[in-house]
This record gives structure tokens, C-alpha cells and sequence, in this order.
């Protein structure tokens, strides 16, 4: 929006030019340049104090004003860059100045988006966190989110893992809601963008994904309830504003990018090897035969195991790196002790050599009338894990028209489109990191000259050697997911086109009206075929393969119609308003079909197959009605008053319940405009102290949960109803109060600038779906009930530590949160892995809730569990090998304490290099899938990690590893075993450009080259033990089932390289 | 002018939208409202289908009442659960947490069942005069309860033979549908005794009111045979021979030449009495699930050396079995045809070779011959498996036989209880009553019902 304001000024002071134009004789002209990047500024104002006389850049960068001789102050000022100052002394002759204008860190004039509207930075009384488009712009990471991440306080972002196109968790000011959403709500350009999940697996993806977020100038993040409240119902878990580039009057400027790289994984994890597996479940097979004998029962683990190992190693001989101390019970003779013949590593199968480019070309300008922003964007990025790819192509049309002095029009268009080459979930036996889990003494290929047996029941003929064929081993103890690589698709194409219309009218200058249309239109395909040799890992491949096909298609249509007012009352009072009412109906659709039986793997359309498995379709639709207001006072700029409300109905609630209203409240006192502050000009500029207190609201639940619905199904092919939802006809909305008082403050001439934030935020009426005796035939009835708070602080840092020829600009943020769940009506709500995350009143969300885990006992070896004298566990009355006995307790919070980012900036002449820390402080994470069953004391037949090799023996007692016991249960159980720190800080970002000097590349037409090199998770610092801490396995991931490790990817590590040039 | 204009179109636009607030009241497309669901025939109809349809879900006759319950009943060193799943395998070994997540389905889907059955009940009226179908309807709805409060009151409570059954807590008896989430909902547990007897007054409702035939919904010989099953646990031999022998002498059932022909089948069969029926595309069948190997199924349900020993020489039956990479697998619920995908297959829940093997063994108890003398029955059964026929029949020949011929298939539990056989699970041996071979009460009931009470030794 800052665009107008730029561009009236233009008007303004072009019209105050012309007047000005007499008959002097003396020129004063120059360019004004971008200090950092050396880009041409047009519409910057130059102002020259004594004649009170300006002129604006063209183009160019380029002015000229006629003065007489004279000694005047000339001030140069443009949006975002710190007023720049100086005298000049004309003499005889025509005077050249050119400036070079340095950005600045703390701009009052600077225009923020907020929700209807813009205001400047010094009038706002709310709490928004900002993110610049360039601070994430050509950052190689998937989705907009992760390009935020660490830059912003108060705002906590998580991938999931690291698989491309997933689902994110974003918690502004933590979790307001048990059952309803929480993230926040999304809006692009002023219109809510559809945020539909179209994943038909119980792994989420992002939306966001498919936005290219080259193409935003600025993200506004409105955090507390006076920012917020204007989005009313679906503000309570914060509003993200996104706001994308628009072109100034001027030359056509052209940007090309292009961008190319790599990516790995941020860690692995260590896992034995052949030779170490074999014997580490041999000795686990020998300790459970002896203590089957101590128990009078038969002694034959260790032949299961040879069995099991004879027929997994597919015929080769594994017994050649036995340790020569174990006989073998099925050959009488004793171990190899030498070399293993097959040593998988299966671990790295489930990595790929993961590339990636970009291609980024986009054109701006504009004259008086029009202006425009065009871009056209294509990536394809690799992920880290077998067959993960990503590709976007998106293109963009902004276009703002002034039709006449009172009527504006313009557009924004946006069509996109992404490929994403799926993978499994976590939970499935086909996700490539499941491989850990295969015996490394299985060969991934067959022999030569073997091949799967039809009945899977052969025992092979004994090989001394290996020669692999080129057929992937079926016969493995888990499904083989390599096959699943080569003989499956999972292909999910979306197609998004966002365009909105808007007609301003302006009454006066003070008044105008804006009307808004937009339609968010979403098609996504989901495309899959698995070959029958896959049916292993799905079994619906095993008549002749599977294939499904699902089409998802969201229309989303937005309509805002608002006055705004604004003006002026003598010197002292600005007074501005904005109401109106925006109306939003969502309407979704589905169908799938799926079918089996394929002549070959050729045919994979539904055309070819023998059976029709299923066909199915869906819809539902959604609608909000609202009316907005908002209101806002200055008194000589320094006492603030902001007052807003918006009224909200729903179609998702009850007929008497479905409008809320949302008021909001906050003031400000600029304690530096006060005259008994002036004298500390110098240590204090500015402070601005400012409150606020509002209600926002939470709708984020299905659709019709009000209502007792039967739904359809079917038995024995006849249709049948059944009951399948209790209704509520008092379902309304959850609403969130929340208190802000923060400072903006400016210390040592601006050189540092901040902001501090302290906020309580007050869940009420949780939309809950309470749990109700399954005696009813139900599970959960959703009704308001319960309470939640939040409560924290917040700090953001700006420093210039250096200006000059070398500059270094640091920011820091640092936020705190503390969560709790304050009533649910005496419920305790379990979800995630065994159960274990609990909503429990007095607790942060989602915390475990396990027994603890008390060791090994050095006599025996057995694992060892607390017995506490209460259910607060506060004292140990004495230990237990029985799981069942052991006290369970809340054990651990997955939500982390502290969260934030450094960021510091290095320039000089030309160079630049931001290097962005990350951080995440006090969550506990679980380790479940290499936990459990990969620290599992042998108990299956799964390979462990290496340092299950410390595990109790009668000579290595001192340890925390219970002693190895193959198909016994020795502390493998979901406890504290296996909850760790899950905290972590990391080189989020480095990026290392080059701007090549101007004069060495004008004469090639261009006039920008820039060359960097970018890198993304470098370096992770942590204790957690698994790929990466930052994780929440996919299949679970929700409200409640936070901070578990379930076979979850790392995150990507990536490297890029690129070059820009403008011309 | 232009100006007034704009501004009236702009007030207009808020306005008529103002006015449509009618905009918010959307349907849903693929569900109807409970206050139509129930007020026609047809509706009820299809309300019914859908009580069949829970009935077959895994957690009831779709797998939990007859794999779980056969787990929980066995010897650990006779059928060892090897699957990664933790819930079955802490039922096999005997060592059920409250929490556990199988158990907690068994509970719910039996009372969603009921719940079903109940909705039902509650609008027979919309059949005005055509009694005939209110009738049937009406009898399916009770047979349905019947059998969900049979399977819950089995595992839930103490066993009819244990102790006080007009004492011991049963599972809390549910007779009117739920319409709205209140206070109402808070049940208590009824005695054992007071569930058996809700048990036989719908069964016996059902078996008064059924045709003889009714497709392969419940007809009036399928709440005859469910009858002679409950009837045997109840210990009163004397009803048990006369509702088994009624199914019998119905003729309108038949032994398959071979034991085989019960397993895999698409459709039901002359010896099947009653199944779950699943088609290519609609199925519920954790029975294949744990027992079948791969590609279809987990193979989790291993069959341990022990259980062979069970067979005489030549026994048909003791042939059953599969040697895969996870074990030996019995064959009841896979095919040999890895073509055949069992999981869409039925499930049969009575057949008549049980229906022979109660007559016999009441007869044997009684010292009575109702229908045919215990030895006929039993060679009938031996013939088909294989072997010679006994010249004379004891109460342990009758009960080897029903072990035997009935593994695998849903009444290893209810016959460990009533004929008081210890079992072994991860600790050693256990007596049949022991507290452990009793399911918890699961822990969510626990927590949002206050009425209710725990079972001992949890």
C-alpha cells in the first residue's frame, strides 16, 4: 500500500516542480543509489530546506532542480531508508550530488499492512511482527513458512519433517485451541486464501507450497487482538498478511534469476552393521534361552533365530562372520568369525543424490496511470529421500490502474501449478527411512540366479558367496521399500489460480470506498499406481496391481466492501476509519476411483484394469458473513487510540449461535514526543509505550458439528445409514482473550531499535470434542467446553553496529511462551504414538505422559521402571520390572520454552553475507520408531542402533542399555527410555553475494548482476539422537501429538548457487 | 450524482448481504439429518443394513470378537501373537493395560452396535400397518443387541460359571438409542446374570418373530444357533441340545463334504449358518489381517509346535497350517491361492459342525439323545475329518472334537471359562478364572463414566 502514498508524493511534488521552474541559471543533479546494493531509487524526494523547493528521481534514479548560488541543505527521503542530509555550497557552476541512501531500520513513516488497510509504523498500537520480502526471497527451501523461520518473534515454525510439500506447524503465540485449528489465518493481498489439505494419506501437505514467495514485498504476522481482531473469527491463532510486489512509475525494470544446488540430510542416525547385528542378536538369542531355562522351558530361541536369519540372508552364508565362540545349533559348527557376505547399509538407500534449480524472471514499471508487477517462476527441487520431488511453475499479473482522480482499479492474478511426487507416511512400512529397520545380513538385490519364490515359502539352498541379480529382494523381514521406488507413483498435481478485482472510489480526498472480488480456485489430482510387485508393502497391489485416482477441487469466492475515512483536525488530531463487511463461501468436492488387476506395469490408468475397487465422491461447503470496524485517534501524535469490533457469523454453528462479536481496544502514548524527553534526544529517540485488549475467535472445526448427522455406507452391497454424529445445537464460536503491553523503543541515535511485547492469552469455550462413554454408541460430542492460556514475552533487537564502507546489521529475537491447559471439564485427552501426548488440565498441551524409566538393574540386567508413593510422582517409593506397575507421570512438554533467531549482516563494497541462527529451547522430544524398536533390546528382529552395543552384560554392568533378549520384553516399552532434549540451535541460513560494480557490467546492457551462494541447515547443534530434531511424524501430527520421532526424515541441508541480473 | 451513486450501490451491496444471512445455512451432501434419518420405512430399512454393518466391523465379528478373544484364551506356547502391533500382543501374553486401544474398540463398536439396534427399535412406528416388516425388522434389531451384549458380557464380566453371576458386574445394559450427549449417558454396570437374561430375552425375541429365511441376514435357525451358544456357556445343556437340534433338523443346512469349503468363501455356503459378508470392494476382515501371510495379510498369529500335538494321525484338520517366513499360519482365514485375497472374503460366525458338536456334548452331559445320540454327531465330524469312527463317545471325546474343529474360529474363550482350562500367558500358567483373563474395563470409559467400576486386577 506504501505504493499510493509514493506515488501521490510523486504527484505532489512533480506538480510543486513545475510552479517552481523560473529563470535561474544553476543546476543541481545527481542519482540517488541504494547504499547496500548500488539499485536506483526513483520517486526518492530531494528537498532542498532554504528555498523549500524539491524535485523527485525519475526513472533513473535521476533529479535536477534549478537553484541560485548559495550555500542550502539538501535533504534526500525515501520510504525505508534513513533521511539523508547535507550541504552544498553552489558557486558558479552546475553542481553534481549524488546520494546513496541507506536503508533503515526503524522508519515511523513506513506503511504497514494491516488488516483493510495501511498504517504508518508510528501510529500502530498492536503487536506485528514483519518479515521483508528480501529477506526471504531466493531462500531454497520448500514453502514461505520455512523461509520465515527465526526471523520473526512470537511466531513458531516447524516442518514436520523432511519430505517436500509437507505439513508445517506454525503456533503464533503458542496453541490456543485443543480441538479446533491452530494455525493462523492466511491472507494474500487482502483475501483469505483456501488453506484446504487435498492429501488423501494421514500425512498433511501445505498449501503454501505451491506460492511462489519470490514474488512478496512483505509479510505482516498480526499477533495480538487489537491487530488481529479486524479478521475476527479465525484471528485467534494470529493472521498472516502476505503482500506481493507491485511496480513503480518508471522505467521497465527486468529481474532474472537463476539458482542451482544440492541437498543432503542434516544427520543420520548409526546402526550397526552385518557382522555386528548378527552377533548382537545371536548373544540376545542365547540370553533368553537361558533364562527360558531357568524357567523349565524349552531352549530353542536361538534356533528360531538361525531359522529366521537362514531364510532372510536368501541363501547367502551369514553364518561366515558369527564370532567363532557361538556354534552354530543347526550346523554344529562354530562361527566364521571373518567377514560378513552381504553388509546392507539400508540407511542410505533411503537417501538420493537430491538436486535442485530455479528459474525466477520477472518485469515492473509503470507510468502515472498504470503500474504493473509481472513474474513467472519455475523450480524443481529433489528431496533428500528416494523419488521426493517438488516442481512449481507459477506466474503473476499485479496490475494498478488509476482510471480518473477519483477512481481506482487494478488486479492481482496468480495461476500456479505443482508437481509433487509423493511419499508414504512415517507409519508405513514403504517410507524409504523405515529401512533402517531391515537386517543388514539381507542382500537388496537377489543372488544371481535366484528369484522370489511364488509361495514365499522356500528356504534357500546355502551360497557362500553373493552375486547380486538386478532383482530388488522381496523376501525381506520388512517390507522392502526400495521396490516401492521403482515400482510405484504417487503423483499429486495441483492447479491454483487466485485473482482478485478491486474498484476504489474516492469521494474526497478524505473518504473512499473499495470493493473487492476474488475467487481462490484449487484443483488438486492425486495420481497413483503400484505395481504388483509392491504388495508386500501395499497390499492392495497383489491382484495385479493398484491404481486410484482422485480429483479435489476448492472454490473459494471472497467479497470486501469498505469505507475508509481519514483526515486531519488543525494540527493535533488524525482521525481515521475504515468499516465495511466481507462475505466468504467455500465450496469442496471429491472423487476417487481405484481399481486392480493390470495386464503389466504399462497400464496404470483405470481404463486398463480388471476390477473396479471403489468409486466415491464428496462435497461440503462452508460460509462466513462478517462486518467490520475500526477506528483510530491521534492526538499530536503521540497519545494513540485504536477501537475496532467485527461481528461474525458462520455457517458452521448453531442457527441461534453462529454471530460473534469481536471487539478490540489498545492505546499508545509516545513518551518521546513528550517535550521532558527531548533532552535525551540522543540515547532515546524514540519510545513508544503502548496496550491493547481484544476477543478474537476460532471457527477452525468441520463443517456442520452442530448438527445430528447419519451418514451413508454400505454391507454386503446394500445400503445402510448409521449414526454417526451427536448434535449440538449450542455449537459457537471459541473465543480468545488476549492482553498485550509492549514498548517500541530507539536507543543511541537509532542505532538500536526494538521492540518488547508481554502478552496473556485466555482461551474460553474451547470447541472441544469431548470425549462421552462409548456406552452411547459414540466417541466424542464437539461442544464449548474448557479453558486455555498462553502467556509470554517477546523481544525483537535491530542493531547498525558498524556503517560505512562496512556495515554490520545484527536482529535478534527471543520469544517465550508458556502454555497451559487450564480446564477441561475433568478430561484427560490422549493422542499420538501409544497414546502418550495428553491434554491434561495444569499442563502444557500435548505433554507425555509415560512411566519413568529407572535404568538397568546391575545384578540381572533387567530394565527398570519407577514406582512413585503418589500419582504426582514427586517421590520414588521403589522400582519395578513390571511395565504395568510403573507410575505413569507427566514426564516431559513437547513445546519448546524459548524460540529465536539471530541474524547479522556483513557488507562491504559489494559483498554481502547474512548469516541467520535458529533456535528452539526446552521441548522434550520422543524417540519412537528407532526407539522403541531400534533401541529395543534386541526383542525383534529389527536392526539397532550402534549404541545398543553397551548393552548389560554380566561384565559390563554399569549401563543404561537393559541386557539384549531376542522376542522378550526388556524395557522396550514407551517410557522415558526414550524421551530426550529436543532442543537445538542452527545455522538456519548463510547466503554470500556479490554485487558486481555497475560500471563493469552498464556497458552489457545491464544494470544489476548479482552472483550468491546460499546455505540452508548447515550446521545443527544439538543432543537428540535421532536425523534431526526438528520433527513430528506425519501420520500423527496434530494439536495434541507433538515432538515424536516416528521414522521421520531429517531435514534437508542445501547448497546452492545463483546469479540475478536486472535490465 | 455519480457520487450518490456509488455510495448507494456500496450501502446496497452491504445491505442485501446483511439481509442474507440465509447464506449461512448450508447442508451437508453426504449425510442426512438424525431428524429425518428414522421417519421412513425405507430409512429404517437402511438403518438396519447399517447395524449389520457394525457387526461386521473388525472390532466385532470382522476380527476382535473372534481372533481376540481366540489370543486371549490361548496358551502363549500354543498361539503366539508375533506382530508389531503391541495390543494383541499384550492380550496374548495376559498382560492387558487398561489402556488398550483393542479393547477399547471391542467395548465401543459393541455399543455402537447396540446404539444402532436401539435407533431402530425406537421407530418401528413408521411401519403403521405392515406389521410383517415391523415384525422382522424388529426381531433383526433385538438379535443384533442380543449378540453385542453376548460378546461384551463374556470379556467384560466374570464368566457365567465364575463365582455369583446375579453378583459379579457384567458390562451396563443399554436399551434406549442416544439422541443427545447428557447425564443420561453415565451408566452403570448390570450383574452378570441381569445381562444373560437381557441376552436370552432378545435372542429369544428374535428367534419368535424371524422367517425362516432371510437372505444372509439373521434368520429365525441363526438366533436358534447364537441361542444353543449361549445357552452352553450358561451351563442349561438341556435348552442347548434343543435349540442346536432345531437348527439341525431344520434340514436346511448341511455338512460341507470337506472342512475346507467353510474357509475363503465369497458367498455363504451349505454348512454356514451365519458370516459377515464382505464383497471385492466393501470388507472388514481382521481375520486375514493377522492370519494370512503376505501380500494381504500380517501373518502375526503364529501356530506353535504345541498346538500340533492337539491332532490325532490322519486328522484333516491338523493340516490346516502354512509355513511362511513369519512362522506357521493357520490356513481357516488364507488361501493358498495368492490370487484370492482373503480380506474379501467372509467370516463365517456359526456353522453347523458346531451346531452337531453342542447337541452332542449336551446330550452327553444330560445322558439324553435329543435329535440324534452324541456318538453320531461326533463321527459325523471325525468322518469328515479323516478319521475312524469311535465305537463310544465321552465328554472329553466331545470336547477334543470341538477344540479341534473349531480352533481359530471364536470360542477357544467362552469354552476356557466354562470348561475351567488353564491357560498360559508371558508368566506362566494361569487358572481359568484368573483376574487377568478378564478384559479392563478401558480406561477412557473409566475416566467419563463415573458409574462404572473396575474389574479386580486393574
Amino acid at each position: 500500500m506504501n505504493r499510493f502514498i509514493r506515488f501521490f508524493l510523486f504527484l505532489l511534488v512533480l506538480g510543486g516542480t513545475v510552479g517552481m521552474v523560473s529563470a535561474q541559471s544553476l543546476k543541481l543533479s545527481g542519482r540517488v543509489t541504494d547504499k547496500a546494493k548500488g539499485d536506483v531509487l526513483p520517486t526518492a524526494n530531494v528537498f532542498v530546506v532554504e528555498l523549500n523547493r524539491g524535485a523527485t528521481t525519475d526513472m533513473n534514479g535521476n533529479y535536477e532542480i534549478q537553484v541560485p548560488s548559495g550555500t542550502y541543505t539538501i535533504q534526500v527521503s525515501f520510504i525505508g531508508y534513513r533521511r539523508f542530509s547535507t550541504t552544498v555550497t553552489v558557486g558558479s557552476q552546475n553542481v553534481v550530488l549524488n546520494v546513496e541512501m541507506e536503508s533503515s531500520t526503524l522508519n515511523l513513516d513506513e506503511l504497514i499492512v494491516v488488516g483493510f488497510g495501511t498504517q504508518s509504523r508510528a501510529s500502530i498500537t498492536g503487536s506485528i511482527s514483519q518479515v521483508s520480502g528480501e529477506q526471504i526471497e531466493k531462500m531454497p527451501v520448500n514453502t514461505v513458512e520455512t523461509a520465515m523461520q527465526g526471523r520473526v518473534s512470537g511466531v513458531f515454525v516447524q516442518q514436520n519433517n523432511g519430505k517436500l510439500g509437507q505439513g508445517i506447524q506454525i503456533r503464533v503465540r503458542g496453541s490456543s485451541s485443543v480441538s479446533a485449528s491452530n494455525q493462523p489465518l492466511y491472507v494474500v493481498d487482502g483475501i483469505p486464501v483456501v488453506m484446504d489439505d487435498f492429501s488423501l494419506s494421514s500425512a498433511t501437505t501445505n498449501p503454501m507450497a505451491q506460492f511462489n514467495f519470490n514474488d512478496v514485498e512483505s509479510i505482516q504476522i498480526l499477533k495480538d487482538a487489537s491487530a488481529a481482531a479486524i479478521y475476527g473469527s479465525r484471528a485467534a491463532n494470529g493472521v498472516v498478511l502476505i503482500t506481493t510486489k507491485q511496480g513503480r512509475p518508471g522505467r521497465t525494470n527486468f529481474t532474472y534469476s537463476y539458482q542451482t544446488g544440492f541437498s543432503e540430510p542434516t544427520g543420520t542416525v548409526d546402526m550397526m552393521n552385518a557382522k555386528e547385528y548378527i552377533n548382537y542378536m545371536y548373544g540376545a538369542a542365547k540370553n533368553t534361552d537361558r533364562i527360558r531355562a531357568s524357567q523349565g522351558l524349552s531352549q530353542n530361541r536361538v534356533a528360531i533365530l538361525e531359522d529366521t536369519f537362514d531364510y532372510y540372508a536368501i541363501g547367502t552364508n551369514w553364518r561366515q562372520c558369527l564370532d567363532s565362540q557361538y556354534t552354530s545349533v543347526f550346523t554344529g559348527q562354530p562361527g566364521g568369525g571373518g567377514n560378513c557376505v552381504v553388509d546392507t547399509d539400508w540407511q542410505s538407500l533411503a537417501f538420493q543424490d537430491a538436486g535442485m534449480f530455479s528459474h525466477d524472471l520477472s518485469a515492473s514499471g509503470g507510468n502515472d496511470a498504470t503500474r504493473f508487477f509481472m513474474s513467472g517462476h519455475y523450480s524443481d527441487q529433489d528431496g533428500i529421500l528416494i523419488r521426493d520431488r517438488f516442481q512449481r511453475i507459477t506466474g503473476r499479473l499485479n496490475v494498478d490502474h488509476k482510471a480518473t482522480q477519483k477512481i481506482n482499479v487494478g488486479m492481482n492474478l496468480n495461476v500456479g501449478r505443482s508437481f509433487h511426487q509423493r511419499l508414504s507416511t512415517d507409519n508405513a512400512f514403504s517410507t524409504p527411512i523405515q529401512l533402517i529397520a531391515m537386517m543388514p545380513m539381507a542382500p537388496l538385490y537377489y543372488p544371481e540366479g535366484f528369484g522370489p519364490d511364488p509361495n514365499g515359502i522356500e528356504y534357500w539352498k546355502q551360497l557362500d558367496g553373493y552375486t547380486p541379480s538386478s532383482e530388488l529382494n522381496n523376501d525381506t523381514y520388512y517390507y522392502n521399500g526400495v521396490i516401492h521406488r521403482d515400482f510405484s507413483k504417487y503423483f499429486v498435481t495441483t492447479m491454483r489460480s487466485t485473482g482478485s478485482a478491486y474498484f476504489v472510489y474516492k469521494f474526497m480526498p478524505e473518504l473512499e470506498f473499495k470493493s473487492e472480488v476474488s475467487g481462490d480456485l484449487v484443483t488438486g489430482k492425486d495420481d497413483q499406481w503400484y505395481s504388483p510387485k509392491t504388495a508386500a508393502g501395499f497390499a492392495s497391489a497383489a491382484n495385479g496391481g493398484y491404481a486410484s485416482i482422485a480429483w479435489q477441487q476448492t472454490a473459494s469466492y471472497v467479497t470486501s466492501n469498505y469505507l475508509s475515512y481519514s483526515a486531519n483536525f488543525g494540527q493535533d488530531n488524525k482521525v481515521s476509519a475504515t468499516t465495511g463487511m466481507t462475505y466468504q463461501y467455500n465450496d469442496y468436492s471429491y472423487a476417487l476411483a481405484a481399481a486392480s488387476g493390470f495386464p503389466n506395469d504399462s497400464f496404470q490408468r483405470l481404463t486398463s484394469a480388471a476390477t473396479v475397487l471403489s468409486g466415491t465422491s464428496n462435497g461440503s461447503e462452508y460460509s462466513f458473513l462478517s462486518y467490520f470496524t475500526r477506528g483510530n485517534y491521534s492526538f499530536k501524535d503521540k497519545y494513540l487510540l485504536s477501537l475496532s469490533g467485527r461481528v461474525d457469523g458462520s455457517s458452521r454453528f448453531g442457527k441461534d449461535k453462529r454471530y460473534g462479536f469481536f471487539p478490540a481496544a489498545s492505546v499508545g502514548w509516545v513518551v518521546t514526543e513528550e517535550n521532558f524527553a527531548q533532552s535525551l534526544n540522543y540515547y532515546l529517540p524514540y519510545l513508544k509505550v503502548r496496550s491493547s485488549y481484544g476477543v478474537t475467535g476460532n471457527a477452525g472445526i468441520g463443517n456442520f458439528g452442530h448438527l445430528g448427522l447419519w451418514g451413508g455406507g454400505s454391507y454386503a452391497g446394500q445400503s445402510a445409514i448409521a449414526p454417526t454424529q451427536i448434535p449440538n445445537p449450542n455449537l459457537t464460536w471459541e473465543t480468545t482473550r488476549q492482553m498485550n503491553v509492549g514498548i517500541d523503543f530507539g536507543l543511541v541515535n537509532n542505532r538500536i531499535t526494538g521492540e518488547f511485547d508481554y502478552y496473556v492469552k485466555k482461551t474460553e469455550e474451547l470447541l472441544l470434542s469431548v470425549q462421552i462413554p462409548a456406552t452411547s454408541g459414540f466417541g466424542t460430542s464437539l461442544r464449548n467446553v474448557g479453558n486455555m492460556e498462553n502467556k509470554g514475552w517477546e523481544l525483537g533487537l535491530n542493531t547498525y553496529n558498524f556503517t560505512g564502507d562496512f556495515r554490520w546489521n545484527s536482529n535478534f529475537n527471543l520469544s517465550y511462551n508458556e502454555n497451559k491447559v487450564t480446564n477441561l471439564d475433568g478430561q484427560v485427552i490422549t493422542a499420538g504414538l501409544g497414546g502418550f501426548n495428553h491434554a491434561r488440565e495444569g499442563q502444557p498441551i500435548g505433554v507425555f505422559f509415560m512411566p519413568i524409566y529407572a535404568g538397568v538393574n546391575p545384578d540381572n540386567g533387567d530394565a527398570l521402571f519407577n514406582i512413585y508413593t503418589d500419582d504426582k510422582c514427586s517421590a520414588v517409593k521403589e522400582t519395578t520390572t513390571n511395565f504395568n506397575l510403573a507410575t505413569r507421570c507427566v514426564a516431559g512438554d513437547p513445546n519448546p520454552r524459548f524460540i529465536g533467531g539471530l541474524g547479522n549482516t556483513f557488507s562491504y563494497k559489494g559483498v554481502e553475507l547474512n548469516v541467520l541462527l535458529q533456535f528452539v529451547e526446552g521441548n522434550d522430544a520422543y524417540i519412537g520408531g528407532h526407539g522403541r524398536w531400534s533401541r529395543g533390546n534386541g526383542i525383534y528382529e529389527d536392526n539397532s542402533t550402534r549404541d545398543q552395543l553397551n548393552s548389560w552384560t554380566s561384565s559390563n554392568r554399569n549401563t543404561n542399555v537393559p541386557e539384549a533378549r531376542y522376542l522378550i520384553t526388556n524395557g522396550n516399552q514407551h517410557s522415558t527410555r526414550y524421551l530426550v532434549d529436543g532442543s537445538y540451535m542452527r545455522l538456519k541460513n548463510v547466503t554470500l553475494g556479490y554485487q558486481v560494480p555497475r560500471n563493469l557490467i552498464n556497458s552489457i546492457g545491464l544494470t544489476k548482476m548479482r552472483v550468491f551462494a546460499t546455505g540452508v541447515n548447515l550446521f545443527t547443534w544439538t543432543t537428540y539422537p535421532g536425523w534431526d530434531p526438528e520433527m513430528n511424524t506425519d501420520f500423527l501430527a496434530g494439536n495434541i501429538s507433538l515432538g515424536t520421532d516416528f521414522y521421520t526424515a531429517p531435514q534437508a541441508k542445501t547448497i546452492t548457487f545463483g546469479v540475478e541480473i536486472g535490465f | 450524482m455519480k457520487r450518490i451513486n456509488l455510495f448507494l450501490f456500496a450501502l446496497m451491496t452491504s445491505v442485501a448481504l446483511w439481509g442474507c444471512s440465509d447464506t449461512l445455512d448450508l447442508e451437508p451432501q453426504a449425510s442426512i439429518s438424525d431428524v429425518v434419518a428414522l421417519s421412513t420405512p425405507g430409512n429404517v430399512e437402511n438403518a438396519r443394513v447399517g447395524a449389520y454393518a457394525a457387526l461386521g466391523g473388525a472390532n466385532a465379528y470382522g476380527g476382535s470378537y473372534i481372533y481376540l478373544t481366540e489370543i486371549y484364551a490361548a496358551p502363549v506356547n500354543e498361539i503366539f501373537f508375533n506382530g508389531t502391533f503391541l495390543q494383541p500382543r499384550e492380550i496374548n501374553v495376559k498382560q492387558v493395560l487398561t489402556d488398550n486401544s483393542f479393547v477399547a474398540g471391542y467395548w465401543a463398536t459393541s455399543y455402537n452396535i447396540i446404539n444402532r439396534a436401539n435407533n431402530i427399535l425406537s421407530a418401528l412406528d413408521v411401519f403403521g400397518s405392515d406389521t410383517g416388516t415391523r415384525a422382522v425388522v424388529e426381531a433383526e434389531a433385538r438379535f443384533l443387541r442380543g449378540v453385542a451384549l453376548f460378546n461384551l458380557v463374556q470379556v467384560f464380566g466374570k464368566a457365567y460359571n465364575d463365582g455369583s453371576p446375579s453378583s459379579n458386574p457384567g458390562v451396563p445394559i443399554v436399551l434406549v438409542p442416544t439422541r443427545t450427549a447428557d447425564e443420561t449417558l453415565q451408566v452403570p454396570r448390570n450383574t452378570v446374570a441381569e445381562v444373560y437374561t437381557q441376552v436370552l430375552a432378545d435372542l429369544n425375541a428374535a428367534k419368535a418373530a424371524l422367517p425362516n429365511t432371510n437372505g444372509f441376514y439373521a434368520n429365525t435357525f441363526v438366533a436358534s444357533a447364537m441361542l444353543a451358544r449361549v445357552h452352553l456357556v450358561m451351563g442349561n445343556y438341556a435348552q442347548a441340545a434343543a435349540e442346536a437340534n432345531r437348527v439341525i433338523t431344520s434340514n436346511r443346512y448341511s455338512l460341507f463334504a470337506s472342512i475346507t469349503g467353510n474357509y475363503v468363501r465369497t458367498a455363504n455356503g451349505s454348512e454356514t449358518i451365519f458370516a459377515i459378508q464382505n464383497t471385492a470392494t466393501v470388507f472388514n476382515n481382521d481375520m486375514a489381517v493377522f492370519h494370512a501371510p503376505l501380500p494381504y495379510g500380517r501373518a502375526d498369529i503364529q501356530v506353535l509346535n504345541p498346538h500340533l500335538t492337539n491332532y490325532e494321525t490322519g486328522d484333516v484338520r491338523g493340516t490346516l497350517f502354512i509355513a511362511t517366513g513369519r512362522g506357521r499360519m493357520s490356513t481357516k482365514y488364507a488361501s493358498s491361492n495368492s490370487t484370492v485375497d482373503p480380506r474379501r472374503t467372509n467370516i463365517t460366525v456359526l456353522r453347523l459342525a458346531e451346531m452337531h458338536l453342542i447337541r452332542a456334548e449336551a446330550n452327553v452331559r444330560t445322558g439324553g439323545s435329543v435329535g440324534a445320540p452324541a456318538l453320531t454327531d461326533v463321527n459325523a465330524i471325525r468322518a469328515r475329518a479323516g478319521l475312524a469312527p469311535l465305537t463310544a463317545v465321552t465328554l472329553a471325546d466331545v470336547l477334543k472334537e470341538r477344540r479341534n474343529e473349531l480352533i481359530f474360529e471364536g470360542l477357544l474363550y467362552s469354552d476356557m471359562k466354562r470348561l475351567q482350562i488353564n491357560s498360559q500367558g508371558a508368566s506362566g500358567a494361569l487358572p481359568w478364572n484368573s483376574n487377568a483373563l478378564v478384559f479392563p474395563i478401558p480406561q477412557r470409559e473409566m475416566l467419563v463414566n463415573k458409574q462404572l467400576t473396575q474389574n479386580p486386577g486393574y
